[in-house]
């Protein structure tokens, strides 16, 4: 016992004098000495990228900019400099600057000039960006500033290793691995009236339906609107505000709490069931199912009950990701062809086959709901094993069968459960309640279909950082294929996105994960362990996706102002918002905001994913070195994102 | 104290001062400038001297090259030559509309010049009809006791050969409202003098 709480206290004294180690040890990593130069940056802006892309200095140096452009005029605004320009051919610029006057009012003028001077007397990653619309890929032009010594970047690498070797340090304590079973709340007993409002045959549709009208309304401002994306208000209510509530609030959240009220599979759902809210019952079961659906009603084939085609067409939109988000046809062409879809698939199969099956968003939204704060259970599971009647599953005068078919009695994940409340509504037993958990509490992955589509999301989100964030213009050429209009450079493109999510990335982790099987001495299911591993590579997906979506919001928020008041792009002006000028909202701060999001997955994902193995692996030092390879996996993930963010 | 001593030390201070105005004949300070980028090329010009002035034998030249004038002021002595030529890959037109001196050249290719003479002082805006955001200003001076600020706002005026007295030191800037300091010479030249500018709508030159 006494040796067991030194080595704890040792190694929680480690852990704490390495984390000060982390921090403090970049701080020497001063600038290279010598005098402070002057650069000249001869800077060319063009469609959608300035060149050079990245600028490199020290601490203290002088920079002269002198900005040209090749094709239309650009801008130039710095993150956490007051340097900010119009940039027009000819190497003419016109430099804003700004002074308080007598009433203290901020006033602004811009000066014609040749050359920016300034001082970069703040170190660290600055992003510069375009301010003037200049084309469809305009929010994406970007170039960076690195002003040595990087000290926070230094500084995230250190603790990135030091999140790994802690864990590691405290497993190997041999004692209560944090948080061993996580404690659940159930939110009716704590949320009065919640449980009355989920019971309400209304519920869904009260939720949906405004969502349901504006989504018209966008597919209307998608065809009809401007076609220059930021200014259209389904691009910029779509994937600046959308995206960023997706990926930041509802799946750590809850997952598939968007799927509750996602207005694409609606109409789909009514036509099948000919009601909006209403149950229609028939006493005699057809195929189990109290209900008659519109349509033939048969079941899913087998062989594809799997994320494999989610996978597909993700990929595929994915594809044609940056055409996607900045043209309003392009949007409103997949909405349509996803209601489509819904409707097609509604007509031949039972229930929401689509949202299972095929869904693109739906994929993630699955795997990653599995690490949401909360979750819809049966509160007690033999209550369920002697209920005959099973009305979640086939449906009673109260609620239709569950529409996901998913079995709540034993459903253990929340991945296919779409959160559409008809068993809160159907169980006669009310022993379906909406719990808080901690985050990342379903810990199983049960198919490579599902360790696929998590290893897919994590390449993609690694491609968009690059493509979209990333400085680099002639990849985002490449991207941007029905504008630029080059085959090879897109193919290229759509090339290495498929290698690295099918090949690369899905290689490396599994043989990493095989490798530490044997080095852990494990006998069982190899495979199992495998997927179980991959578990780890969820919670780091979905904080990498968050930091990935912020600075679209810090950044662009004025976009979402302007298209509020102006949502067609016509120069209205209803809540006067129209005209709220690019201001992004402490850009300085994103990457330090990004470093600590991406620290917090990593901590989560081998943390998660340790406790997981538990069932497969009883030996707390065999389970250690098990996640040995696939943590040093994530870890360079992890610095992948580190390098393209803050690097 | 005694009454000597206080004595002694007025004629060292005295002595001090007065050797210090011997000492130099530039008139200097610095000029700061609310709402502007830099406080560079202010005019800083006395008045109340005697206005006498030689202009210069040669041209003064105002180029035009990558859709700008250059110098973006240009302060000359009245009766000066200045000349335009077209240093730039397009055609220009100079033109002025200004009181003190009228002109339109026209539309001209490069490699062609013209010549103006300034014989009546105050202010002179230039503007490019092709090209509406070129502009440029020709200050046309009565005496020669003018300065422009440098890049941090300094200026010095050569005040050689002017009589004791009191004179206005001045301030002219597109941008800025005018401003009058009275000042002696040569109790002036010892100190450097600091001037407050505001944004706001110049005046004339001299009324
Ligand atoms: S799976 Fe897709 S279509 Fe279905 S509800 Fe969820 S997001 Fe909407
Ligand atoms: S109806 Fe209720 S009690 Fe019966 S199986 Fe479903 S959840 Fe369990
Ligand atoms: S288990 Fe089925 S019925 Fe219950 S909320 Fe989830 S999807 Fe709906």
């Amino acid at each position: 016992m006494l040796t067991f709480m030194k080595s704890k206290i040792i190694r929680v004294i480690l852990i704490i004098f390495l984390f000060f180690a982390a921090i403090g040890l970049p701080r020497f990593f001063k600038e290279i000495s010598g005098e402070n130069k002057t650069h000249v940056i001869e800077l060319v802006a063009g469609k959608y990228g300035y060149t050079p892309e990245r600028i490199f200095v020290n601490k203290g140096d002088t920079i002269i900019v002198k900005p040209t452009s090749k094709d239309v005029t650009h801008g130039f605004l710095l993150d956490g400099y007051p340097v900010e320009f119009i940039i027009k051919q000819g190497g003419i610029a016109y430099q804003k600057y700004e002074w308080e006057d007598d009433a203290g009012k901020l006033q602004a003028d811009w000066d014609k000039v040749t050359e920016i001077e300034f001082t970069a007397d703040k170190s660290g990653k600055f992003i510069f960006r375009c301010t003037q619309v200049c084309g469809n890929l305009h929010p994406f032009m970007t170039g960076e500033l690195i002003v040595a010594p990087n000290t926070l970047y230094y500084t995230m690498i250190f603790l990135s290793i030091w999140v790994v070797i802690s864990l590691f340090l405290w497993f190997g304590s041999g004692r209560r691995p944090l948080q061993k079973k996580g404690k659940t709340l159930n939110l009716f007993d704590i949320i009065p009236g919640l449980k009355w409002l989920m019971k309400r045959r209304s519920f869904q549709f009260f939720l949906l339906f405004p969502g349901f009208v504006i989504f018209y309304l966008f597919i209307i401002a998608s065809l009809k609107g401007s076609p220059v994306g930021n200014h259209n208000i389904a691009i910029i209510i779509v994937w600046i505000l959308w995206w960023f509530l997706l990926k930041s609030v509802f799946v750590p959240l809850g997952g598939r709490l968007w799927c509750m009220i996602c207005p694409l599979p609606a109409p789909a759902e009514w036509i099948s069931r000919k009601a909006f809210t209403a149950v229609r019952f028939i006493k005699k079961p057809i195929k189990g199912n109290h209900h008659k659906y519109t349509g033939l009603g048969l079941d899913w084939p087998k062989k594809l009950r799997n994320m494999w085609l989610q996978n597909i067409i993700f990929l595929l939109m994915i594809s044609f990701g940056i055409i996607l988000i900045t043209r309003p046809v392009a949007t409103a062409t997949m909405f349509l062809l996803i209601l489509a879809a819904t409707l097609v698939m509604a007509f031949i199969f039972r229930n929401r086959v689509f949202c299972l099956y095929l869904c693109p968003v739906g994929g993630f939204l699955g795997n990653y709901s599995m690490a949401s704060t909360t979750a819809l259970r049966v509160i007690d599971k033999d209550v369920c094993k002697k209920h005959k009647n099973k009305c979640c599953l086939k449906g009673s005068p109260d609620g239709w069968g569950c529409p996901w078919n998913q079995y709540p009695g034993t459903m253990d994940r929340n991945n296919y459960c779409g959160l559409c409340t008809e068993c809160v509504k159907t169980c006669p037993e009310n022993n379906v309640g909406f719990f808080l958990r901690p985050f990342g509490s379903d810990r199983t992955v049960k198919d490579y279909s599902e360790m696929y589509n998590i290893l897919i999301m994590l390449v993609v989100a690694i491609a968009f950082s690059i493509t979209m964030l990333g400085p680099w213009g002639f990849i985002k050429a490449a991207a941007n294929i029905t504008e630029s209009r080059q085959i090879y450079p897109f193919l290229i493109y759509i090339g290495v996105l498929y290698t690295m999510s099918l090949g690369v990335f899905p290689g490396i982790f599994i043989f990493l994960s095989r490798l530490s099987a044997k080095f852990a001495g494990y006998k069982g299911d190899v495979k199992k362990l495998v997927l179980q591993l991959s578990y780890m590579l969820i919670p780091v997906g979905i904080f990498a996706w968050i930091a990935f979506s912020l600075p679209s919001i810090m950044v662009n928020y004025s976009y979402v102002l302007n298209v509020l008041s102006d949502p067609l792009g016509y120069g209205w002006n209803i809540f006067g918002t129209a005209n709220v000028s690019f201001n992004p909202f402490y850009p300085e701060i994103v990457p330090l905001i990004q470093g600590l999001l991406l620290l917090t997955g990593l901590y989560f994902g081998i943390n998660r994913v340790y406790l997981s193995l538990t069932g497969l692996i009883a030996d707390p030092s065999k389970r250690k070195k098990a996640i040995l390879l696939p943590g040093f996996f994530a870890l360079a993930v992890v610095n992948i994102f580190l390098k393209l963010y803050l690097g | 104290m005694n009454s000597k001593r206080i004595l002694i030390f007025g004629l060292i201070f005295l002595m001090m001062t007065t050797t210090h105005v011997v000492a130099s004949d530039l008139l200097s300070g610095i000029v700061k400038a609310q709402g502007l980028r830099k406080p560079d090329n202010i005019l800083v010009y006395l008045t109340k001297t005697p206005d006498q002035i030689t202009p210069p034998q040669e041209a003064f030249v105002l180029d035009q090259n990558n859709l700008t004038f250059l110098p973006h002021t240009l302060v000359i002595p009245m009766g000066s030559t200045v000349a335009f030529p077209n240093n730039d890959k397009v055609d220009h037109n100079v033109f002025s509309l200004s009181r003190t001196k009228k002109f339109n050249f026209g539309s001209y290719k490069p490699g062609v010049s013209h010549n103006v003479i300034f014989d009546k002082p105050g202010i002179v805006e230039l503007r490019c009809d092709l090209h509406s955001e070129m502009i440029s200003y020709i200050l046309v001076m009565k005496n020669s006791y003018f300065a422009l600020t440098d890049k941090k706002g300094n200026f010095s005026i050569d005040v050689k050969g002017l009589a004791q007295g009191k004179y206005t030191l001045k301030t002219w800037h597109e941008k800025l409202t005018n401003s009058k300091l009275a000042l002696e010479l040569p109790a002036a030249v010892s100190q450097k003098a600091i001037i407050n500018l505001k944004r706001g709508a110049p005046g004339v030159l001299y009324k």
